[in-house]
């Protein structure tokens, strides 16, 4: 339930810096998207329906942020979700190469799925935006999922320290 | 004594860079306003000085977020520039805001014309840097470094805006058209200041 409030405050978080990232922060002219970031976060250590639940949530405050194909980003988020989900549960390991590897075909999945559900946006250089976003995604993952690490082991040292 | 002193100068340098710093961009925002200022004044059209204060919420979606909305005279269709060229068009317009759709974002379309010749097409948005000229005839007069302007075609964005330049020319001898790349003058990712252009009435 704590996870899940924390989730809904990062989409929340995602929906104001979204649009006010700097271009520094862009691969291949690609900027990492956070609501995925936030989502597949969540997800790579959640099951698959509450996973799909948060993706759904996120897609909808997306749509609403962008202004258009509201359905979309609630369907492709709610896949990446899921999917995250379903990944913790069968090959979601220690080493962080995994989880960034993880990040980079979900989000590459989701965004796939969104331009086929908008054909019309498929112009120019889509492979470009989409291998840009998803490098971007997995490395933002990567460090997030580090640092959670380290808060983690903290938290645990402090627990045994207060015991012994 | 020297260490007091020393600790005393450290901090003088950090203010003093700070400042630096805020009056450096000061200057350079005071550069912008100036030309759009010009462009304001060079402009026979009705216009509404706005700030960008958001911007591209996806990657699929060129779009971006200004101060001005409906109280302030905006509305859906006025052309958006900046003292470089069209910076794109206005989408939606609430109270307070108006979100502002790129020309280079793929729904957007923008009669335009080559500024030496006068053959006029359709700019449409790529998802990319470049806009792509089509509808052009075949033996249309285009050339490499060309200037695009605004054709004034379709009343929606008036006629003479700069749009960029040409950078690459392909004609098919299949389908009797010929296509322009071209790169825009304004990069959306850094536009600040802009002005919301007024639709002349009869529109």
């Amino acid at each position: 339930m704590k996870r899940s409030l924390w989730a809904v405050f990062w989409i929340f978080a995602a929906a104001v810096l979204q649009g006010n990232m700097p271009t520094a922060l862009s691969i291949f002219g690609a900027k990492p998207d956070l609501f995925l970031v936030a989502v597949i976060t969540y997800s790579l250590g959640s099951n698959p329906v509450a996973s799909a639940a948060v993706g759904l949530f996120a897609g909808i405050v997306q749509g609403f942020s962008v202004g258009a194909s509201l359905g979309s980003f609630a369907l492709t988020r709610m896949l990446a979700g899921f999917l995250g989900g379903f990944c913790t549960v069968h090959v979601f390991s220690e080493n962080l190469f995994v989880p960034a590897g993880s990040a980079f075909v979900l989000t590459a999945v989701s965004e796939l799925g969104f331009l086929l559900a908008n054909p019309q946006i498929a112009q120019g250089p889509v492979w470009q935006i989409i291998v840009g976003e998803s490098i971007c995604n997995a490395l933002i993952i990567v460090v997030v999922l580090f640092l959670a690490r380290i808060g983690e082991r903290r938290r645990k040292f402090r627990l045994i320290e207060s015991r012994l | 004594m020297i260490l007091r002193e020393n600790a005393l100068l450290r901090r003088e340098v950090k203010r003093l860079t700070a400042e630096n710093a805020r009056l450096a961009n000061a200057a350079q925002e005071n550069v912008r306003l100036r030309q759009l200022l010009e462009l304001k004044q060079n402009t026979p059209l009705k216009t509404i000085a706005a700030e960008v204060i958001s911007r591209k919420p996806s990657n699929w979606f060129a779009t971006a977020t200004i101060n001005r909305g409906r109280r302030d005279g905006v509305s859906p269709g006025d052309a958006v520039v900046d003292f470089r060229g069209l910076v794109g068009q206005i989408v939606e317009a609430d109270l307070l805001s108006a979100r502002v759709v790129s020309i280079t974002d793929p729904s957007s379309a923008v009669g335009a014309m080559v500024r030496r010749s006068r053959s006029s097409g359709v700019l449409q948005g790529q998802a990319s840097d470049y806009l792509a000229l089509t509808y052009l005839p075949k033996d249309a007069d285009v050339k490499v470094s060309d200037v695009v302007v605004t054709s004034g075609m379709g009343r929606v964005i008036p006629k003479g805006f700069v749009i960029g330049r040409v950078v690459r020319v392909m004609r098919n001898l299949t389908t009797g058209m010929t296509t322009a790349l071209v790169r825009p003058s304004v990069r959306f990712d850094e536009v600040e200041h802009v002005l919301v252009v007024k639709r002349a009435k009869g529109q």
